[in-house]
């Protein structure tokens, strides 16, 4: 299910950002930090140290779903870690449209980074409106984000502008 | 948060960044305590020099809507009151004519005509 676009005009000798930080719902980050506290101690009772190494992967994670800046700007889409890494962009000249969906965790199989029954590669941090962006080739990219209206709209201006 | 910045503009690009900032700030897109995009990536996507991001984010640390933090970067830390929610809606208010090609003029004309002694 598709949603409005903000329609976004950039000057022909203006630039143009938008980015916003892709929060998670505040339990996501609660619950594999607990999840990890709980591997530990097992970890560390069953003298383990696969577990204790698996924890320590669960604490990370938890830390790197606290949040995912999204950016677009002339180079394209761009989604980087809050300690600025991971990083990845498609490139404005790889983008074939851009749209806001409304999106349900489910049909992703769940949050996190996931691929859809549809072939869509998700960052999924909670369920509403987010961001979707068609590749001229490769699957689609679909990112749950605040203002997503803006996001899509900046992205077709920027489209446009070609 | 959404910045459009115009290079003929005869507000100084830094101005402008400040003013985008803080009407960022006044909608609610960037929230008390959230981090603002590091001033070297701000930089990246606007084309402009990471000194004239960083101007900007001192004086928005001037006016104490965000607090830099060493090794932490620019945090918001307030929504901006009184004058500044003011000066944001008229950056927004000016914007908006110039993309539907309004002239100055013809702004200028509807905010006199909004005089205290208009009857409702």
């Amino acid at each position: 299910m598709t949603r409005p676009v903000r329609p976004v005009r950039v000057p022909a000798d203006g630039v143009a950002v938008w980015t916003q930080l892709a929060r998670p719902r505040p339990w996501l980050p609660a619950v594999l930090l607990v999840g990890a506290a709980a591997s530990l101690g097992g970890g560390l009772l069953a003298d383990s140290p696969t577990q204790v190494w698996g924890s320590a992967a669960l604490a990370v994670a938890a830390v790197a779903v606290g949040g995912v800046r999204v950016t677009v700007d002339a180079r394209g889409l761009t989604l980087s870690g809050l300690l600025g890494v991971p990083r990845y962009r498609v490139p404005l000249g790889r983008i074939a449209a851009a749209d806001v969906v409304e999106v349900a965790p489910l049909a992703f199989g769940g949050w996190g980074l996931r691929l859809s029954r549809r072939g869509e590669v998700g960052v999924i941090l909670r369920a509403g409106p987010g961001l979707r962006v068609d590749r001229i080739a490769g699957r689609p990219l679909v990112i749950t984000v605040d203002d997503a209206a803006t996001g899509a709209g900046l992205l077709r201006a920027l489209l446009a502008q070609r | 948060m959404f910045v459009v910045l115009h290079p003929d503009h005869r507000n100084p690009l830094y101005l402008q960044l400040v003013a985008a900032i803080r009407g960022a700030i006044v909608r609610g897109d960037v929230t008390p305590g959230e981090r603002l995009p590091a001033a070297r990536d701000l930089a990246e996507s606007l084309g402009m020099n990471m000194h004239t991001v960083l101007r900007a984010y001192r004086m928005l640390a001037d006016e104490g809507v965000i607090e830099l933090r060493r090794g932490r970067g620019a945090v918001v830390t307030r929504r901006p009151e009184g004058r500044a929610q003011v000066e944001a809606a008229a950056r927004e208010l000016a914007d908006l004519a110039r993309a539907h090609g309004m002239a100055r003029e013809e702004v200028l004309a509807l905010l006199a005509d909004e005089s205290p002694g208009r009857s409702r």
